[in-house]
């Protein structure tokens, strides 16, 4: 609804924000105990507080208030952390999502009565904790009766301000906990007055605060800024003895001690907050190393997030870096054509042009890929859910998490992705009983792995379910006129290569996940749509495995261009083995199953291009031909073709912008005479070969 | 031979000077295919190119044509004499390619002529057709009439839908196997480089 900057911003802010607690929420739910965790959703969620008020979302902010509120109780162990409470953390989160989700998507419908109801929900649980909260209080302030006085120094982050922190509010909430003794404000880094920016903030504050909290409940208060600010909390309860001695009522058994004469009060000063402090280094000490551990699995992906360009911009630049190509091709056209070949010092300058666009074009590239890890981890919550609504168990293992891939590949394969956990969980996964039954392990695991070979990245999805049931697959596909009766596929990969077609579902009843039928098929136009295929591999009560092959990037590939009559293709340089010119003894044609062709030993296949494409050519026997060997996963054939022209790079233009997708072909190209060349996808062609 | 050429340019660039101009509704770009004249919503209409053979896609109906680059995007020729079932005709000087923009895709149109730029009020325009069973009347979406000329127009979201296509190219499919017609002009094949 509003577009500007600041808001836009926010909503970028936000989302990273979200996800990161969605993340941490998924980590609490495993360790409720683990005080550091909370502390940081607490962290997350006051900072899209703070921030959403500061670019004036005020729904945004009094739904966070209220999750804040909830979150502290949880914070100063007033509140049980029970799965019940964890699972309204989880809808808080989705609400702000939701609300979020609002600001930039018009007409965006929010869920009114689920956010009043949490509400209500967050209340309930406050509320009722407040009894056992009042006696908590109790004995609190019993345990620390004796007031102490701290010295606190707060040199305050000059950029305070823009995290919506207000200074003051802090300043009050410290004097809620005590009293004020002293108040002193450092001027030395206020600079002259035509240097004040105004939106920054120059405060060193100082105070003297007597209080009877404990320690960490004034550390509490800075909990936000102690990040980027400057804060010194110090004891000092010794220096200000007489003015306790005058409020004190109670004597404290160090002090008799004292009286008596036994020991002196910096000897129990020291002992106390020596023994105070090694405790708490041990805790934290603790933490801290799990803590760390944790960071250093994520580091190396968040860390590559840093710096955020929209993707419209990569997109424009990657645009102009294939329309260079083009242009490149162009002029090296040109000067075949015009017998400057000879001209070695043009030729030279020409290839120290095409190293540099190489050069140019590969870092335009690298700065395209996203790291996956991101992306898997987002599935943790779906498995989470869906694994609860199914009643079964189930353990998500990520691996491949730095593999990087484009980042347009990543966002057209999230649903995809979605859609084959969902199957796995749905389908795959069978219930904690029948597993136990079947001798296996109680909790299923799904595992994501993603990794790179042969120019490709490989993404798989597994689980150790109870695998796809050919039998089910076979009844509906006949059901559904799929196949007919007298053409039954036998082998156990071609039944299962029946899920993606339109239609078919083996599931007996609808449930929200699936067994509409609509879904494979679904899944697998998406992945070829990016020049990509899938396969699958599954064996009774061993599970499932789906793998994805995707292309690196999706514009520009290095292709060898071939003629075949008066056109021109391109193969993916990716897919071809090699170049054969074959003899006459090398040929076979085997009737009624075509030509083979033996190479070194091997029997291939041989098919030609102007067969299966129907169009015309200029060499019909083989030996006048070439022949090139093409490989797609562990199949391979051979291709005749009239002639090859040669490598070069081609910036892939999709059809399917305009058109519509064609079989056994990836795309096209614009050639350097401006001409369209069609790009060959190796491995739809090949399914129109054994067709 | 030059010099018709150059007429012939003369001709469009004058035409898309005009298109670039226009801005009001219910205009129409006319066309001539198979002697009846077609017309279509001037603001759909990208520009008007001279005919230049385009790329053929392998196993796609016969109606495709093709694909061309224009601006840097590569788009379907459609030949609207195949898709509309008339005899493949060769290509002549007057034919040219209309490319259009409709719902976000890009297409050109092969018809044998351009003719005009007319307006119409919206009276001019009847909707409802009813013609012999013989006439296809799922591309038009109406016809218009200025004094005695009948305009047919085109219901251009039809033609982008490439699923029927492909029936339409079963039927004929046996009988204009190897039929590619080309440009009997040469001149006006080679690109423009």
């Amino acid at each position: 609804m509003l577009d500007n900057e600041l808001l836009q911003t926010f909503v970028e802010e936000s989302t990273e924000l979200l996800e990161n607690l969605e993340q941490n929420l998924l980590k609490l739910e495993k360790r409720p105990d683990d005080k550091e965790l909370i502390k940081e959703i607490f962290r997350l969620i006051h900072t899209i507080k703070g921030s959403s008020a500061l670019v004036g979302c005020c729904e945004i902010t009094n739904f966070v208030h209220h999750a804040e509120d909830l979150l502290d109780q949880i914070r100063n162990n007033l509140l049980e952390l029970n799965s019940e409470v964890i699972n309204i953390l989880f809808i808080i989160h989705d609400i702000i999502k939701d609300l979020i989700n609002s600001l930039i998507i018009a007409d965006y419908e929010i869920d009114i009565d689920r956010l009043n109801l949490t509400i209500r929900e967050i209340q309930n649980c406050i509320d009722v904790k407040n009894i056992s909260y009042k006696r908590d209080k109790k004995i609190a302030l019993k345990r620390s009766e004796q007031s102490k006085v701290y010295n606190i120094k707060v040199e305050f982050n000059t950029e305070l301000f823009q995290t919506g922190t207000d200074p003051l509010l802090l300043l009050r909430e410290l004097n809620e906990l005590g009293c004020f003794i002293e108040v002193y404000l450092a001027y030395k880094r206020i600079p002259d007055f035509f240097e004040i920016d105004p939106v920054l903030c120059y405060l060193t504050i100082e105070f003297v605060l007597k209080t009877k909290m404990p320690f960490e409940k004034i550390k509490d208060v800075f909990v936000f800024i102690e990040i980027d600010s400057n804060v010194k909390i110090e004891d000092v309860t010794k220096n200000y003895r007489e003015n306790i001695d005058e409020t004190l009522v109670d004597k404290k058994p160090g002090e008799i001690l004292v009286d008596k004469g036994l020991l002196s009060e910096e000897d129990i000063d020291e002992a106390l907050s020596r023994e105070i402090l090694t405790k708490k280094r041990k805790v934290d000490s603790q933490q801290i190393n799990k803590v760390l551990q944790e960071q250093q699995e994520s580091r190396s992906i968040q860390e590559k997030s840093t710096i955020k360009v929209s993707t419209d911009k990569m997109e424009l630049l990657m645009n102009s870096v294939a329309e260079l190509v083009i242009s490149q091709a162009r002029v090296k056209e040109r000067i075949s054509r015009k017998t400057l070949n000879d001209d070695q010092q043009l030729n030279a300058s020409l290839q120290e042009v095409d190293k540099k666009i190489r050069f140019l074009q590969e870092e335009v590239m690298k700065a395209r890929m996203v790291p996956i890890g991101n992306t898997f981890l987002r599935f943790r919550r779906l498995v989470r859910d869906l694994s609860r609504d199914h009643g079964k168990k189930v353990n998500l293992v990520i691996r491949g998490k730095e593999t990087e891939l484009d980042k347009m590949v990543i966002e057209k394969i999230v649903d995809p992705l979605k859609h084959m956990l969902r199957n796995a969980i749905d389908h795959g996964i069978e219930l904690p009983e029948e597993r136990t039954a079947l001798g296996k392990v109680e909790s299923g695991t799904i595992t994501l792995d993603a990794y790179h070979r042969e120019g490709y990245i490989f993404i798989e999805i597994t689980d150790d379910g109870r695998g796809l049931d050919k039998e089910r697959i076979r009844e509906s596909a006949i059901k559904r006129g799929i196949i007919s009766n007298d053409n039954l596929p036998a082998a156990d990969e071609q039944i299962h290569e029946l899920i993606f077609e339109p239609g078919l579902s083996t599931s007996d009843e609808i449930t929200e996940t699936s067994g509409r039928g609509v879904g494979m098929d679904v899944v697998k136009s998406n992945i070829e749509a990016l020049r990509g295929s899938i396969s699958i591999n599954s064996m009774e009560n061993k599970g499932t495995k789906y793998r994805l092959k995707l292309p690196l990037t999706l514009s520009i590939i290095d292709g060898m261009s071939v003629i075949v009559g008066d056109k021109h293709f391109i193969i993916p340089i990716n897919s071809i083995i090699e170049f054969y010119q074959p003899n006459k003894s090398e040929i076979k044609s085997v009737s009624g199953k075509g030509e083979s062709v033996r190479i070194r030993g091997e029997y291939l296949s041989l098919f030609r291009l102007s067969k299966l494409f129907s169009i015309n050519n200029n060499v019909e026997d083989p030996i006048n031909g070439i022949l090139i060997v093409l490989k797609d996963d562990d199949k391979k054939i051979t291709l005749l073709v009239d002639e090859i022209i040669g490598q070069q790079q081609a910036v892939v233009k999709s059809l399917e912008d305009n058109y519509d997708n064609v079989q056994g072909i990836a795309g096209a190209t614009i050639l350097g005479n401006g001409r369209v060349a069609m790009i060959i996808d190796v491995s739809s062609l090949m399914k129109i070969a054994f067709k | 031979m030059v010099e018709k050429k150059a007429y012939q340019d003369n001709t469009m660039d004058i035409l898309n000077q005009q298109l670039a101009n226009i801005a009001a509704e219910n205009q129409f770009l006319t066309f001539i295919v198979e002697n009846e004249e077609y017309g279509v919503d001037v603001l759909t209409v990208q520009e008007i190119i001279r005919y230049k053979k385009p790329t053929v896609i392998p196993n796609t109906p016969e109606a495709v044509r093709g694909v061309i680059n224009f601006r840097g995007e590569v788009i379907p020729i459609i030949d609207l004499r195949k898709k509309f079932g008339f005899d493949t005709k060769k290509y002549n000087r007057f034919t040219v390619i209309i490319i259009i923009e409709i719902l976000g895709k890009i297409i050109g149109m092969i018809v044998d002529q351009v003719s005009d730029i007319l307006s119409f009020s919206k009276e001019d325009i009847q909707e409802t057709l009813d013609f012999s069973s013989d006439i296809d009347t799922e591309f038009i979406s109406g016809m218009a009439k200025l004094d005695d000329r009948l305009i047919i127009l085109i219901k251009l979201e039809k033609l982008l839908s490439f699923n029927e296509y492909k029936v339409l190219n079963n039927i004929d499919d046996d009988k204009n196997i190897n039929n590619e017609t080309n440009i009997s002009n040469d001149e006006l094949v080679k690109e423009d480089d």
